[in-house]
């Protein structure tokens, strides 16, 4: 049964995409430097700070986040140029930031594959990113499921992230850096 | 090679050897002075560097003067030792509460004072290596009148010497003078905190020893200080070991002791390890061997179930963090021995041992005969230290060997892994040990050979991390790695205590079974959920590589 509704459901899908108007442009409130708010954030130990770096060039959007250690730790960068309505590929990633306390690191070609759209009448960015990790008994596939929240006021910016692999939602707080 | 290490093996052995002809320890009178908590230069310190000096200098001959440090000490151990040594090594303390009356007693052993600049920070280290050398004791301007009051006169004056230069200048000044003459078996880094405080209190060992003082910087992009150190180094006798900590203001731990095993040296750290000149004279009691707990036997094989199999390691060695805070004993806990006390301060080391619970189980590190990094030590080299560190195993009855590697990168971003041809000197040059552990954060290593796996960390628990996150982490974990058994090994920084460990394993649920890591090795030996991988030239090399033009920057086979 579930054999055959599946491909039903794919052309059901194509088309729909197919069909759907060319992405709105962008809230422009999203654009700038989000600095994380640690305080009404999930632990992102071992790193220090958390910086999203939002900009928008036409109908894309390039969405850069970037983890900060201790002097010696370093820094991580994850960045990817969305384009809504579509999947993209994200930059090759250095390592798989999110959990530095796991043994899980980036596999594969080191990049994800990131789908995105608009909601909420442009003020949430959702994107949905598979990627690989290596991990102890090889590798595994990994699901994001994420929305980029702005509030009413447009000066907070609420991440909300499911995770295929993590029984618990995560929550970031970001306000504006020139705030 | 390594003539320093045979030696002071071979010296432990007769220690042990010829004390166990008696039936009792014998009774010695000490000294005892409780140390404040402020450290600054414009503080205590000077008085504390006064004390310090003078405890190397009054305990050449034998155990004169003891110190207990403040409970925010890095070290926690200095009141709890007081009162073994009080009951278990017959030694009778007199307690004191002034540098006067620290004079009064042992100023008779010192032949003079060194006085250091207030004005410059670095010439208290530099006092530091001319007080092992002229038997002095280190002074600044205002503690002159003491210290002549009791009769000592000034040996060496280094006001004004220095002021304006760069430690670089300073250094390489010292060097010149005083290196010819300091010990080439004991070089001292009296790194640590800086700024306005110093915790020198590997100082009175240092003294002891006659050794050379500095904080030079091992960060390649400090020249003048990077090449004036891998030559500082480079002087030292072969097997030499490295005594103190790095400079938090200067490098990273991780070019520190990338450039001491470069030079095929290790680590003994930190700065602030007390009263070592005090407890290298306290020998083990008459007859005393160091029994490990093991939970299975070498040639045990062991079955496991479908399950999560955990087992947690604290970091960073004895002395440090939950040995003696509430919750020991209640889990199965793995502690890593700082070996080469067996030789400098046997008595210490048998305090933990006779303090072990059942479910404290303990195993050698730290990648050698004291902290180095494998990748980084040259080839040649490496063996002999892995074997230096296989007799301290024998003499500990240590059979799990942990490694770590920071020479290229940190847990945070980094390659914490191991060459094949690294591990191939550890499965060769340590046949007796039942498994070996890799990594400090998570890393990426395994191996199983003959039945004696390698597994790396797959887990690092920070004192920070809340409960509810850590738990989400571990599940995390047994989802992505979905086959049973699973091998979960965890590293748990020494600042958590183990009643938060055993409060974040509980929530786990039926399926997680902490053992103990000898337990868990033997299991994982049985059913493997890892196939053998090693550092290899398709993982990008993230961290800071070995500088090139140093002594030991030679090339890896």
């Amino acid at each position: 049964m579930a054999r055959r509704l599946l491909p039903a459901l794919l052309l059901f899908a194509l088309v729909t995409l197919a069909s759907h108007p060319a992405p709105p442009p962008p809230d422009p409130e999203f654009r700038g430097t989000w600095v994380l708010d640690d305080s009404l954030s999930r632990a992102i130990d071992p790193w220090r700070n958390l910086t999203v770096e939002i900009d928008v060039e036409g109908d894309a959007v390039i969405l850069k986040r970037l983890w900060r250690g201790s002097r010696e730790g370093g820094a991580s960068v994850d960045s990817v140029r969305l384009v809504p309505g579509t999947t993209v590929r994200s930059e090759p990633m250095l390592q798989w930031p999110d959990e530095r306390h796991l043994g899980a690191y980036i596999a594969g070609d080191r990049t994800k594959s990131v789908a995105s759209r608009w909601a909420d009448d442009e003020r949430t960015l959702i994107t949905e990113s598979d990627f690989v990790v290596s991990v102890q008994q090889g590798e595994h596939p990994v699901r994001v499921y994420t929305e980029y929240r702005l509030s009413p006021g447009g000066d907070r910016l609420d991440v909300m992230e499911l995770r295929s692999t993590r029984p618990r939602p995560i929550h970031y707080v970001f306000t504006r850096a020139d705030a | 090679m390594l003539r320093l290490l045979s030696a002071l093996f071979l010296s432990l052995l007769l220690v042990t050897s010829s004390a166990a002809q008696n039936a009792e320890p014998p009774a010695r009178d000490a000294t005892m002075m409780r140390l404040g908590e402020n450290w600054q230069l414009d503080g205590d310190l000077p008085v504390h560097s006064l004390l310090i000096s003078l405890q190397g200098i009054a305990n050449r001959a034998e155990p004169r003067l003891y110190f207990i440090y403040p409970p925010a000490w890095t070290f926690t151990f200095t009141e709890s030792v007081y009162d073994y040594y009080q009951k278990t090594h017959h030694v009778t303390f007199d307690e004191i509460d002034s540098a006067e009356a620290a004079l009064d007693r042992f100023a008779q052993y010192a032949d003079g004072y060194v006085v250091w600049d207030d004005s410059v920070r670095t010439s208290l280290i530099v006092a530091f290596t001319v007080a092992g050398l002229e038997n002095a004791v280190v002074v600044n301007e205002a503690l002159i009148p003491m210290a002549e009051a009791h009769g000592l006169k000034l040996v060496d004056d280094l006001r004004g010497r220095y002021r304006g230069q760069s430690d670089y200048e300073i250094y390489s000044d010292a060097w010149e003078r005083y290196g010819d003459r300091t010990s080439k078996d004991f070089v001292v880094w009296m790194g640590g905190v800086h700024g306005n405080a110093m915790e020198p209190g590997v100082a009175d060992f240092g003294i002891y020893q006659r050794a050379f003082f500095t904080d030079l910087s091992a960060n390649p992009e400090d020249a003048d200080e990077y090449r004036l150190a891998d030559e500082v180094l480079g002087a030292m006798d072969d097997g030499a070991l490295v005594m103190g900590w790095h400079s938090y203001a200067k490098d990273t731990e991780g070019q520190h002791v990338t450039l001491v095993s470069q030079n095929a040296l290790r680590m003994e750290g930190l700065n602030s390890l007390p009263n070592t000149s005090f407890n290298t004279h306290i020998p083990t009691t008459p007859g005393y061997t160091f029994e490990n707990n093991h939970n299975v036997e070498p040639d045990e094989v062991l079955v496991p179930r479908a399950k999560v199999y955990v087992s947690a390691v604290q970091t960073d060695g004895l002395g440090l963090g939950a040995w003696l805070k509430p919750g020991r004993g209640q889990m199965p806990y793995a502690w890593e021995v700082t070996m080469n006390w067996s030789w400098m301060s046997p008595a210490l080391l048998q305090y933990f041992y006779e303090q072990a619970t059942p479910n404290d189980y303990f195993i050698g590190v730290l990648s050698g005969p004291g902290y180095m990094y494998p990748k980084a030590i040259p080839d040649d080299k490496r063996p002999l230290l892995i074997e230096e560190a296989r007799k301290l195993t024998d003499t500990l009855d240590l059979r799990v060997f942990e490694i770590m590697d920071y020479s290229e990168g940190t847990r945070t971003l980094g390659n914490l892994d191991l060459t094949k041809e690294v591990v191939d000197d550890y499965y060769e040059g340590m046949p007796d040990a039942i498994g070996f552990i890799n990594g400090y954060g998570p890393a990426n290593t395994y191996d199983l050979r003959d039945g004696r796996p390698l597994v790396s960390f797959d887990y690092y628990l920070g004192e920070r991390r809340p409960s509810e996150e850590a738990v989400a982490d571990l599940q995390e974990l047994a989802l992505m790695n979905p086959e049973r058994p699973y091998f979960l090994l965890l590293h748990i920084r020494q600042w958590s205590t183990i009643e938060h460990v055993k409060n974040i394993l509980d929530q786990l649920g039926p399926e997680f079974e902490v053992v103990p890591l000898d337990t868990f090795l033997k299991l994982a030996a049985s059913q493997p959920d890892f196939e053998p991988r090693y550092a290899s030239p398709d993982r990008p090399l993230t961290g800071p590589l070995h500088a090139p033009g140093s002594r030991g920057a030679q090339p890896q086979r």
